[in-house]
Order: structure tokens, then sequence, then C-alpha cells
């Protein structure tokens, strides 16, 4: 046995722990010597039993009341405890000063004329002659401090100004959403309606008046309450425009994904442009069951509590073309290259009665190519070709409104979906009515929850100012719980992926 | 009263107890020998992390709350006197097998990993367990114990080589049946 090389230092050496130069002495003498070979081997062989044996054991936990006396202690001694009268009277002195600077400032910047000036409000009016939606005639609205004082406008981070008349509900927002219901107006849409104001619309309990006033008439209205989908009915006749400029497709990439597994696989955190929710919450595998119902895709919805603000309500939309009749698919992962539909057009709308506001989650970053001006009707969505097979998911966040008593439907949204088959030039439209009904977050699907979770994970890396109260601990333990079985192990790296991710944050705060 | 950033501190230290508890309550654990303890030991850590200004412990978050871990540890078996079968003094010289096997605690092993690393002498186990649980490099084994780094080599070695009797001892007792048996020669 070689002297000159010491017994600690090829445990050091199987551990990682030498720097180069030392790591390639030892590495040149053991290779030259059979004892010093079979001594490293036998160390690899301990430290990896010891290592893998250590993996299978579980970690243990606090119990609930050591961990109840450490949040009981996380509060803070009142100001005379802690810092004597001394900087009580500096406080005092303090404030008065603050207040009467901030009120020069604000007076300076002319602020309280412009909070009064009407030209900030938007004028709902503009939207509703002409053929532009909501979403293009809105001006571009800049994140100034005026804006933020004005509190009717606001600018999201999703580029997308919110309006609304409601000056009561405006102000007890925290943060942007983007105003309920804005249909288009176009003549040339494909689920237009003749839109005034959004009460108008509204006022009818039937939402079926409000789809097609030609074929609306030839439909009972026993057929409205329905659980599931309604009709089927063909539209021939109306011409359609082009809205994929303005819907969100359904079929995304997932390399917002690999770049954040690589990111964090490396020690870094991703920064928030990397961070693609809509990517995150689609390279999952959520096994959608296929309807028997002759539709070449089934759209299946659930509902309950948003995690990360438990006033609001998170729906988890999902999309599966249909196997075709006939052709047997080996996997039913894998999507063929036959297309069931296309043109396939998804519309939501929101009952207004029940739905104050509502928010697409994910899709931030899209309309840079168009100069930032937001180009989404966020409530639309599109898919040229729909495989058998292939999926898609969208999320929703939704704010209910005050008081939905009085409504007599327990219908929430109504999805409309228009598509064409394959080899024909008809339009089909579905309407689909979701229903109010929902189960406590805890008894939502497997799906359900993990998607959240993603979504969670994605609103923490972008730091995204609508997570009200959601820790990455809280992600990992809801990914945790939804994992299911997780055949392809996806789930499991997610769950690695989040916990480096929260070690990081932990250490470089 | 609580104010933005009291909350955020809060929630940052909530998120290091989620993250931190179960490696520290391991670690502690070796230490005390008691699970229990072990718990009280680490709630106590982290009560004091909350007295603390989160700018003085960022970039060494882990390494302080081993640290005070550790220190909490060794406070509480002072006062206990004896908390474990074996003493925080024991000796540094180079142990052939047989002393090293005469030094170890012939204790009925459960043949669990967890009973292994129980069986070594206090100061080979705590270095085995920062090393393998608390998956710490020797620099920052030697910051929180305050040993030099070839003190934490030395330790790390013969700890490998415990660990290796131990385990071999685990395989041979699956061919016997009860008792503990010697590893000769």
């Amino acid at each position: 046995m070689s002297d000159r090389i010491n017994e600690e230092l090829l445990t050091a050496y199987v551990l990682n722990e030498l720097d180069e130069k030392e790591r390639n002495r030892v590495e040149k003498a053991v290779q030259n010597d059979p004892a010093l070979t079979q001594e490293v081997q036998m160390i690899k062989l301990v430290c990896g039993t010891v290592k893998s044996e250590l993996l299978d054991v579980p970690l243990p936990e606090l119990t609930g009341s050591h961990k109840m006396i450490i949040r009981n202690s996380l509060t803070v001694k009142p100001w005379k405890e802690r810092y004597g009268i001394r900087y009580f009277l500096e406080w005092k002195i303090m404030a008065p000063a603050l207040c009467v600077s901030v009120l020069a400032l604000l007076i300076f910047l002319n602020v309280p004329a412009q909070m009064f000036n009407k030209e900030n409000v938007i004028d709902l009016k503009r939207f509703t002659t002409g053929n532009d939606s909501l979403v293009s005639t809105a001006p571009t609205v800049r994140k100034t401090a005026r804006t933020k004082t004005v509190g009717k406008i606001g600018v999201m981070d999703n580029y997308q100004p919110f309006v609304s008349r409601d000056r009561d509900f405006m102000n007890k927002v925290s943060s942007g959403y983007f105003m309920e219901n804005a249909y288009s107006n176009n003549a040339r849409g494909l689920f237009d309606h003749n839109f005034i104001g959004r009460r108008k619309v509204f006022k009818s309990s039937n939402p079926m008046q409000l789809i097609n006033r030609d074929t609306a008439s030839r439909y009972a209205s026993s057929h409205y309450n329905l659980q599931n989908y309604e009709i089927i009915y063909r539209n021939r006749n109306r011409p359609i425009a082009d809205n994929s400029q303005y819907a969100v497709p359904i079929n995304v990439n997932t390399t917002g994904y690999d770049n954040v597994r690589q990111l964090l696989s490396n020690n870094q955190m991703p920064s928030s442009d990397v961070v693609k929710i809509e990517e995150m919450i689609n390279y999952f595998n959520y096994n959608y069951s296929s309807s028997n119902d002759g539709l070449p895709f089934s759209v299946i919805t659930e509902i309950s509590k948003s995690p990360w603000n438990d006033k609001h309500k998170l729906v988890h939309i999902g999309f599966r073309g249909n196997k075709i009749r006939g052709i047997n698919m080996p996997n039913s992962n894998q999507f063929s290259e036959s297309a069931t539909a296309k043109d396939v057009r998804i519309r939501l709308e929101f009952d207004p009665a029940k739905i104050k506001a509502y928010r697409l989650i994910g899709y931030e970053n899209r309309d840079r190519d168009s100069g930032g001006k937001n180009i989404y009707h966020n409530c639309e969505m599109y898919a040229n070709e729909l495989y058998a097979g292939q999926m898609g998911t969208v999320l929703y966040e939704l704010i209910p409104a005050a008081s939905s008593e009085d409504s007599r439907s327990n219908k929430i949204i109504t999805l409309k979906l228009g598509y064409k088959l394959p080899d024909k030039d008809q339009w089909h439209i579905f309407i689909y009515p979701v229903s109010e009904r929902y189960a406590q977050f805890d008894d939502t699907s497997d799906n359900f929850r993990f998607s959240s979770a993603v979504a969670g994970f994605g609103m923490l890396l972008k730091n995204s100012s609508y997570n009200r109260n959601l820790s990455y601990s809280d992600v990992i333990r809801i990914a945790k719980e939804s994992k299911g079985k997780d055949q392809n192990g996806r789930r499991a790296e997610f769950i690695r992926l989040v916990e480096i991710a929260r070690r990081l944050m932990i250490e470089k705060k | 009263m609580v104010t933005d950033q009291n909350q955020s501190k809060r929630d940052w230290l909530l998120e290091a107890l989620d993250c931190y508890e179960g490696r520290l309550i391991q670690y502690a654990d070796n230490m005390v020998g008691d699970i229990e303890r072990a718990r009280d030991v680490v709630q106590e850590t982290f009560l004091k992390l909350w007295e603390v200004k989160r700018s003085k412990v960022d970039g060494y978050l882990e390494q302080w709350l081993y640290t005070v871990c550790r220190n909490r540890a060794l406070d509480l078996i002072k006062k206990e006197k004896r908390m474990f079968p074996l003493t925080l003094d024991a000796e540094f010289a180079i142990p052939d097998d047989k002393s090293l096997i005469s030094n170890i605690e012939l204790q009925e092993t459960k043949g669990t990993i967890l009973d292994a690393i129980r069986s070594l002498p206090s100061n080979q186990r705590e270095v085995i367990s920062l090393k393998f649980q608390g998956e710490l490099s020797y620099k920052e084994i030697s910051k929180i114990t305050g040993l030099s780094v070839s003190n934490v080599g030395f330790l790390m070695h013969n700890g490998v080589k415990s660990m290796r009797l131990l385990l071999e001892k685990n395989d041979e007792h699956e061919d016997f049946e009860g008792g503990v048996r010697c590893q000769t020669g």
C-alpha cells in the first residue's frame, strides 16, 4: 500500500471533497495500485449503501404542538416594549411630518385633480360600437403613479387593462382583473351578440336568447336545465372571422417547463420571463377520458377554491380529442396524425350574477410581438386542429360576485364550442353549461389539485401579485397529495424542482 | 402588531421550517439520542431564528441552523448528564478493527441504517450524520462543529470504516438467528 496516499484522502476522494490537484494525484495513485483501487471500491460501496438506505427513511417532523408554539411566537413585541419611550416619541413626530410631505408631493404632482378627471375612467360606451373588440380599443395604460392612485384603471402583469363601471367593486379589488363578460361586438364573430352594455344583455335569465337570436327560438327552454351538454346545432350560414388573433391557443409547447427544469437543476432560480405557466400546466398528462357521445372531442370542467386565494375560485378546463372509432390506438397518450376536429373555437361566458371577474392563468408574454398591445380576448380559446388523444388544459381564476342567491340557475359558466369536422366546412356549435356546484378543494380530482399546484408554482416563480397566501411548501404538499399514479415520473420530478426552488429562495432572500 | 415586513419574515421562517425540520431533527436525534428531545431542540432553534435579524443569516441559513441546533443539543446533554450510552469525549486515536469494535456498543441492532449510525462513537456519528443526512461538505461541517477540516476528514474516514463493519455485521445477522456475533480477525 502506498504511503504517499493517506487513507483519509481516499474517503475524501470518494465523497468529492478534494480539489482538482489532490483529486488527480489520488486518481493517479489509485490507478497504479490494485490494493488502493479495491479500497476505493469498498468505500464507494459503503457510501453508496448509506446514501441509498437513507433515502428510504422518511424525514421526521415536529409535532403539532411544537409547530403551534413556534407559530404563536412569531409576533412582534409592542413598540414600547421593544424600543422604549424614545422611539415612541420619535414616531409621533415622524408620522405627521411624513403625511405633510406626502400631501405636498401629491399636490405638486397634481394628483387629486387627476383623480377626479373623468377621462381616466374608460367609458364603456366606446366599446359598443364598431368592429373592434374591447381589447383592441382600450387605450394603452401605462403603469404610472397616476393610474395607481386612481384605482379604476390598472395594468396587470399580462398587460391587460381592467375597467369597470362599478366603482365600489374597483375600490375593493386589490389588483387588476379583466372585466367580465366583455364580448366582441364583431358582427363577423362566431359567437357574437348584440352587446350594448353588460346589464342589458343579461337582463334575461335565459342565456339561450343570447347565443343566436336566429336559432334560439328553435329550442325549448327546458333544455337549458340540463347539467351536461345541451344541444348541438349547426350554423351553416354564419360568416366566420378569423378569431385566432383574439383567442388563446390550446395547443402549447412545453419548452417553458424544460427551461425551468434546466435552470433549477443547476440551482438557479428561473427569472420571471422564462416562466410560462400555461406551458408548465400542459407539460403534465391529465389523462382525460374520452366521451362517448359522438363528439370529436371531450371537455371536462372542474371548479373549486383557488389554493392561492381562498376567496376566489379556480376552474380547470380540459380538452381531449376523442379516439376515432375503428382505429386502434396503441397508446392512448400519444396522438396520431388523424385530426378529429379542425378550427376549434371555444368561448367561456361567465355569469355576471355569479362571477365578478375572471383571469386566464398563463399566456402572459405572448403579446410582446404585437408591440405590447394586448391581443387576447382571454375568454376565448382555439385550436387549429385537434388530434385524437391530444389534450389541452386551461385554468381560470374567478372572483365570485358579492351575492349570488338571487340567481335562479346554478349555471356559472357557459362553454361555447365551435368546430368543423376535418373534411367538412360546416360549423358545429356546442353549448355546455357548467354547474356552479363545486367540490371542496381536498375532494377535487388529482388533476385539479396538481394543476393548481403547477399554476401556483409558476406564480411563485413570477412573484405574482395574485398570489395571496400560497408558499412553496404549500405547493409541495398539494403536489404530493395529488401525485396519483404518475406513471411517467413527471409529477415526482416536479416536486423535486419545487423543493430546489424553495431552498434557493430561503437561502438567498 | 404585524407589519408587512414581519409577515414576510414569518412566512420565510415557516418555509425554512418546512424545508429543514426533518434533517435537523435527525441530526439532533443523533446528538441527544431521543427523538422527542430532538424535536424540542429543533423547536428552540427556530424560536431563536425568529429573534435574529434576517440580514445576519442571509446566505448562511443552513449553517446557522445546524450550528444553533448543535449548541442546543450540547446544552441539553450537559444539563441532563447522560442522554446517550456513549460520551462525547471518545478517543481520537486511530483504531484498528478490533478496538473499533470494542468501542462500538454491540447493542442488538435492528438492522436499519439509522441504528447503524446511532451505534457509532459520538464524534464519528456527528460527522457521518452531517455528511450523509445533512448532505453538508467537509468545510460546512468544520464550521458547524468547530473541528478543523482535516479532523473532519479523519473522523469521516473512520466513520465510513465503522459503517462498513456495521453493515457487514447486519448482513451477517440475516444468516444467524438472534444474538450478536462479533466479526473476528
